[in-house]
């Protein structure tokens, strides 16, 4: 286990943390009984397998996918970029697709969401990906459950291979009463910032470079210009605020009961220009009609408003970043000159004593004050989700199960960016897009439940469903506003518009069931199957079958010592499906080819995508083995598993024979496996009024590529800083793998991947009569990161603002803009953290103060998020993605907009 | 269980049963949930229906050729590495940059791997099976009969044109003559010299059959019936076959329509672009917003030095500069080694290409309104001497006219005759073919012509050792390229050339 000995400074961090645990014998017993993991994976079935409950108390999260980062064995996620609402990527097990999405399948109240933003967004605003449950409040979940084996996945078929999340909001007991009212106020501060040069010593550094290439000088007294501008600071707002309110009713009788809820959500971004706002509301009800009949509806309807800023690879039409430009923009420019006139870009013929040719060759870096604040990029969507479930007892033993649910969203985008911004005259650009999406499902099962002579049980289940996906955008833009008064309302005042529209539709049918046999309880045998016919595929349907078991060695006497108080061993072996490429991948698809002729262009089209009908579903064999052990009555939990995963036939991009007419065709090319080994450790602790809980998990996963069709190998990799293949596809090696050409050499290197060795998790509670204090940690081991900043920072050629450290240290500047760039390794580094997440401590006021009044229970708390991250990375965070969820393009840090370090203060009132 | 208790349960919950069947009938089910219509995008099943769409058919085989709006590399077959390969693989072109693909062909060390062959390859392939789609689909639709016969004819001629470039640069090579349907081709290998050119003779004989004349208007740029005669006199001419060579020479002049401009500096005009003296050229235009790129002469070819969108990625070599007697016309309108900027600054740099640059029409260079030369009417006059010349056992009267109207023509600058390259005769047989192949070399320089032509002369080893000092060529190597490695690390059943 080399990672553990490897990271051994982490570990001396986390031991001194666990020794100040309780390890009292003589504490009273809560036992978190096991048959709690007995999990509750949908169609009302219950299985023991390899699931993990997600703590919801670990962080501030302002959408329920954050909360999935660092609180479960096997979950690797990464908080993408910092933009408020901004997507987590999230990787269950493993990396194990290429082109299809690696997100794991959301499940909300029974029903699939999808786990793209694409499908919710038209997709114009700038900025990395919104979070795909950014329109979920994440006080209305009451359960989030994280399904990772066959066992417990295997009945979501052709969606399971990344596996499940299943989250369950709020809904009520009989006979209870409780309105809640929540309120917090934070505040936010970047989570750091780059020393760099200030303008003295960014003028000295470019005389410097300019006389090392042999220009005249540009600046006679670099120390005049003294510290200059910020320009880091000034991209930030001076406050950035978070608030959120939230009310919840939840009460009931006998027949009905209900959960209602609405939000308000306001977070303000760092950045000047970014924010994120929802408003939500829920109504969950559930009823019984009759003795043998019951209702249960979820409805919920939101409205998600944000505003983005160009940042990581959301680059807007300019083709730069705010957050990169305020690193590198000219420290010797103030925003505006004393004459009122702005200073457009980092270099001018005026400041920089340039040629035109050579400003040309420069990277056009405008004005990041000017980008953030100037420019509009603003999204809102409407959406509501409603779904409406019948139970009918036919039998004592039999039921029937219905199901319908809608979910409507729209969606609005709308950007503009003043021609200030381009160097060319009337340039300015503005677009306008909407997007109308439907999703609906009809669902129904028979469940069976039989008794024999009580040792004996059978469960069977069978059901069908079909669910269809519509997705519709227009969309418009505009480029060379002659008059910019009216921005993106003005569309057709621009000189070249573009207009788009288009639509996507697929379509899924499934048989499903699953027979569950159980022995007293102690052994259970489970065999269960899915078919999905998927429209996306010629070659429609599929079957994803499952064979589990598990066996209780303790309740079985096999077991008999006393010191073991629950020892259960499960295991599964089954087939889960990865569907999530675009609809109609397997088309040949016509295009324009527009040709000259006579001196004017014509139109042509022609096929430009070549077809593949053989195009099938990515199958991934799980194979599953865990212990669940209990010591002393079950007070300290041990859950261990191990897993093998292999996807058979991973889709991507293959090479073709150019004698095709074609370089590329979409197919099934990879064989990708992940094996690990995933361990958790919770205990819970009861001295009087004491109470400390402990939670940790540790796991480690390996990935890599077994094989490849047709070529060893594939060199991808979407452009960063004139960068272009620089990922590798090969086996032997893990997905996401960094690698450079050694023209020399004839061969290549292999730098590193960005797939983490090892993670890790503790969260702890501690309750001391009114008073409540958590903490909670994650840490990734092992991946490595593309500090892509330092092409910029560490540029020797004046060319932009550098590190202060980089001055010092014994470079020769020479001004060679242009210059191409390359991979270094240096550029490479060891991307492992440790970070305390957050740190909650709250007050509850004795009931005793509150007799007499309505209120029943009144908290108080404060909370701190992303305290400090223990790291050898040199950037300012190793948990970011410049290309998002991408699997392939992981490891890419530049222009990240940087996390939030949170302060915020909240209210619990129960009435 | 009792069928009267069971029947009793759904009595008593009717109305839930009620519910789950109204959900069940009243969801909006489509007809075919499972049948996938790309309602936005384009597919054959919608495609390939109208007039209009077999029209854009041909087209789309066009912009192949020029600027490949619709390619992911950088442009068409002839946009750019085309002519930069013929250029550099021969005694007339040098790499004016250290860049190591177009310094291996300069300097005859390139392999399998020359990313600029491989281009070509890629491009030549794509517009295959562009034309291969017309070819296949055209003929379904419904539409005038005439018409429909001419629209055959372009893309039989495209198709025909990309295989004989194949054919003389690469040998064996695959033969497609289907559209690709799906990924299965992966295995195909190389079909013999003899059946390339089979095939691509019977395309545009088609061609010819078939096309007119002459177009109006929009269509004028088109493959007429001249440029196939033209082509398949090309075509003769590299396989020795002389008297079919010079018949099919005579075809094309006697059409009628084609004339030599009065002066080589007009040729290069864009204003003459599809002028009579133009058989068949690829059309570029300066309207760059709806085609990927303009064409690059002047983007490759004009000198780094003169401060615009410029760069010397190809030079000529002084062998090359030196072969003109200093009044030949085309002299000055095909090199320059000094350039006079409007403020009178002078800049001066070796020989580089200038005749296609129309500094009136493009004072900026940005941008390159030229169109590619395939074949002019000088090519026409200078096979039919050449073929003349082999099939006859020497000159004819006709054969030296057909010599010496290209040598008059360079004499005229502005209208006014220069005292430099007389009118030839009494040349012997070998005398007279020495003396074409000369004249060959000077009309045209960066052309796209001169490996061809180095090569079908058997002389590619001693005139390119003769012009580039220290150079070396293995000339049963490199009368061919490689197959490209890329093709052949996908494909093990395609075979290498000799050398590679």
């Amino acid at each position: 286990m080399a990672p553990v000995a490897k990271y051994y400074k982490y570990w001396i961090f986390l031991l001194i943390l666990g020794a100040s645990l309780p390890t009292n014998a003589q504490d009273t017993i809560v036992s978190p009984p096991l048959s709690h993991r007995n999990t509750l994976i949908g169609y009302g079935q219950r299985i023991r397998g390899a699931s993990a409950k997600v703590n919801q108390h670990t962080r501030i999260a302002t959408t329920a996918d954050q909360l999935l980062q660092g609180t479960a064995a096997g979950i690797y996620a990464v908080q993408n970029s910092g933009q408020p609402a901004g997507e987590m990527g999230v990787h269950i097990r493993g990396f194990r697709s290429l082109l299809a999405s690696n997100q794991p399948l959301y499940v909300i109240d029974g029903i699939p969401y999808y786990n793209e933003t694409g499908w919710s967004s038209a997709g114009s605003v700038f900025g990395p990906a919104a979070s795909p449950l950014a329109f979920l409040n994440p006080q209305d979940i009451g359960e989030i459950r994280v399904l990772k084996d066959a066992a417990t996945t295997s009945l979501y078929g052709s969606r399971a291979a990344n596996g499940v999340v299943i989250i369950r909001t709020r809904r009520t007991l009989p006979d209870s009463l409780k309105v809640s009212f929540n309120i917090s106020f934070g505040t936010q501060t970047p989570i750091g910032t780059y020393d760099l040069a200030n303008a003295n010593e960014y003028a000295g550094f470019l005389n410097q470079a300019y006389n090392n290439a042999g220009l005249d000088t540009p600046y006679d007294n670099p120390n005049a210009f003294g510290s200059g501008t910020d320009w880091q600071n000034i991209i930030y707002r001076d406050q950035a605020w978070r608030q959120n309110y939230h009310l919840g009713i939840s009460g009931g009788g006998e027949k009905i009961n209900y959960y209602l809820s609405g939000e308000y959500m306001d977070q303000t971004g760092l950045v000047i220009g970014s924010d994120f706002q929802r408003y939500s509301f829920r109504a969950n009800i559930d009823a019984q009609i009759n003795d043998r009949t019951s209702l249960s509806n979820s409805l919920t309807f939101n409205r998600v408003e944000f505003n983005t800023v160009a940042s990581d690879a959301g680059y807007d039409e300019t083709g730069v970043d705010v957050i990169t430009g305020s690193r590198i923009f000219n420290p010797i420019l103030s925003h505006q000159n004393a004459d009122g006139s702005i200073n457009r870009f980092h270099f001018t013929a005026d400041n920089a004593g340039l040629s035109s040719g050579m400003l040309q060759s420069i990277l056009i870096q405008p004005n990041p004050l000017l980008l953030a604040g100037s420019t509009d990029s603003k999204s809102s969507t409407s959406r509501v989700s409603n779904n409406l479930q019948l139970k009918v007892s036919i039998l004592d033993q039999l039921s029937l199960n219905g199901t319908v649910g809608v979910d409507a969203l729209f969606n609005e985008e709308y950007t503009f960016i003043p021609g200030a911004l381009f160097l060319g005259a009337n340039q300015g650009t503005g677009s306008g897009a909407k997007l109308d999406a439907l999703k609906f499902i009809n669902q129904y099962f028979l469940e069976f439940n039989q008794n024999y002579s009580g040792d004996q049980k059978l469960d069977l289940v069978a059901g069908y469903s079909w669910e269809g996906w519509r997705r519709e955008v227009l969309a418009g833009r505009s480029i060379g506003f002659d008059n910019e008064t009216l921005r993106y309302y003005s569309l057709t005042v621009g000189q070249q518009k573009i207009l788009n529209s288009n639509i996507s539709e697929w379509g899924m049918q499934s048989f499903f069931g699953m027979g569950q046999y159980s022995y007293k309880d102690i052994l259970n045998l489970t065999l269960s199957a899915r078919a999905d016919a998927i429209s996306i595929f010629d070659n429609k349907w599929s079957l994803f079958p499952t064979l589990a078991f598990s066996w209780d060695l303790r309740q079985s006497s096999l077991v008999r010592t006393q010191k073991i108080s629950s020892l259960i061993v499960h295991s599964s072996i089954g087939s889960t499906g990865n569907q999530s490429i675009p609809p109609y991948s397997r088309f040949s698809l016509l295009n324009e080819y527009n040709a000259a002729l006579n001196g004017a262009t014509i139109n042509g089209i022609s096929i430009d995508k070549i077809a593949n009908n053989k195009l099938e579903v990515e199958k991934t064999e799980k194979y599953d083995l865990g212990i669940e052990v209990g010591f002393k009555e079950n007070r300290l939990i041990f859950d261990l598993d191990f897993y093998r995963e292999n996807t058979r036939n991973a889709i991507g991009l293959i090479p073709l024979l150019a004698t095709s007419g074609f370089e590329y065709g979409v197919a099934n090319i990879a064989s990708i496996s992940n094996q690990g080994l995933e361990l958790s450790a919770s205990t819970n602790h009861n001295v009087g009024t004491a109470n400390a809980s402990f939670q940790f998990f540790i796991s480690l996963n390996k990935n890599k590529v077994e094989s490849l069709d047709l070529r060893d190998q594939i060199i991808s990799g979407l452009p960063f800083s004139g960068i272009t293949d620089w990922s590798i596809t090969k086996s032997n090696y893990s997905l996401s793998t960094f690698y450079k050409e050694n023209p020399d050499q004839f061969e290549q290197s292999i730098l590193g991947s960005a797939a983490p060795k090892m993670i890790t998790g503790l969260f702890s509670k501690w309750d001391f009569k009114d008073l409540d204090f958590s903490i909670s940690l994650l840490g990734a081991f092992g991946q490595k990161m593309i500090n892509a900043n330092n092409f910029y920072l560490k540029n020797p050629t004046g060319a932009f603002n550098v590190l202060a450290d980089y001055l010092h240290s014994n470079i020769t500047p020479a001004f060679e803009p242009g210059k191409p760039q390359v991979l270094t390794e240096d550029l490479i580094e060891d991307a492992s953290y440790l970070r305390i997440q957050n740190i909650t401590m709250g007050y509850t006021i004795p009931s005793s103060l509150l007799t007499g009044s309505s209120i029943k229970k009144l908290r108080i708390y404060g909370s701190a998020e992303n305290i400090f991250t223990l790291t050898p990375y040199s950037g300012l965070d190793p948990d970011v993605s410049h290309f998002g969820s991408l699997t392939q393009y992981q490891g890419v840090d530049l222009g990240s907009y940087p996390k939030a370090k949170m302060f915020l203060l909240g209210l619990n009132v129960d009435f | 269980m009792k069928r009267i208790a069971l029947i009793k349960i759904v009595f008593e919950n009717r109305l839930a049963f009620a519910l789950i069947a109204i959900l069940a009938v009243f969801s909006p089910q489509c007809e075919k949930p499972l049948e996938e219509n790309p309602t936005s995008l384009l597919t054959n099943k919608v495609f390939y229906q109208t007039p209009n769409d077999a029209l854009l058919a041909v087209n789309a085989a066009y912009d192949h050729l020029g600027s490949g709006s619709n390619n992911s590399d950088f442009g068409g077959v002839y946009f750019n590495n085309y002519w930069a390969v013929q250029a550099l693989a021969s005694d007339n072109g040098n790499s004016g940059r250290p860049e190591p693909n177009a310094v291996q062909l300069a300097e005859f060390r390139h392999d399998a791997s020359n990313l600029m062959v491989q281009d070509i390859w890629e491009d030549i392939y794509r517009t295959i099976n562009l034309a291969n789609l017309a070819i296949a689909n055209i003929p379904g639709i419904e539409m005038d009969e005439s018409l429909k016969s001419r629209f055959l004819g372009e893309v039989h001629f495209i198709r025909g044109l990309m295989y004989f470039e194949l054919v003389r640069m690469f040998g064996d090579v695959p033969l497609l003559t289907v559209p690709t349907e799906d990924l299965s081709i992966l295995t195909i290998s190389r079909s013999p010299v003899e059946e390339v050119y089979a095939q691509l003779i019977s395309d545009l004989q088609m061609a010819e059959a078939t096309l007119p004349v002459r177009y109006s208007g929009a269509d004028i740029g088109r493959a007429t019936t001249g440029a196939a005669s033209g082509y398949l006199a090309r075509v003769y001419l590299t396989l020795e076959e002389w008297s079919l060579a010079q018949q099919q020479t005579e075809k094309v002049m006697a059409l009628g329509v084609y004339r030599l401009l009065p002066d080589f500096a007009d040729v290069f005009k864009i204003a003459n672009n599809n002028s009579d003296e133009v058989v068949f050229a690829t059309n570029f235009t300066l309207n760059n917003d709806a085609i990927w790129e303009t064409s690059q002469f002047n983007v490759r070819a004009l000198p780094l030095a003169l401060n615009r969108n410029s760069n010397s990625w190809e030079v000529p070599t002084l062998d090359v500069y030196n072969i003109f007697d200093d009044l030949d016309r085309r002299k000055e309108v095909t090199f320059a080694t000094s350039f006079t900027e409007s403020d009178g600054t002078v800049l001066e740099f070796p020989p580089h290409i200038f005749k296609y640059w129309d500094q009136q029409a493009e004072p900026s260079a940005s941008s390159g309104g030229n169109d590619f030369f395939n074949l002019r009417y000088s090519d026409i006059l200078l096979m039919y001497a050449e073929a003349s010349n082999e099939s006859n056992g020497g000159p004819s009267a006709e054969a030296y006219e057909a010599i010496n109207r290209v040598r008059r023509r360079a004499r005229f600058a502005e209208g006014e005759e220069r005292n430099t390259l007389p009118d030839l005769s009494g040349l012997d047989q070998f005398e007279f073919r020495e003396q074409v192949w000369l004249e060959r070399r000077k009309e045209f320089v960066w052309e796209g012509q001169r490996w061809f032509d180095l090569v079908r002369q058997e002389r590619l080893k001693t005139r390119v050792e003769a012009a580039k000092s220290g150079i070396t060529v293995d000339e049963n190597k490199y009368k061919l390229f490689g197959i490209p490695q890329r093709e052949r690390d996908i494909n093990p059943n395609l075979s290498q050339n000799p050398g590679y």
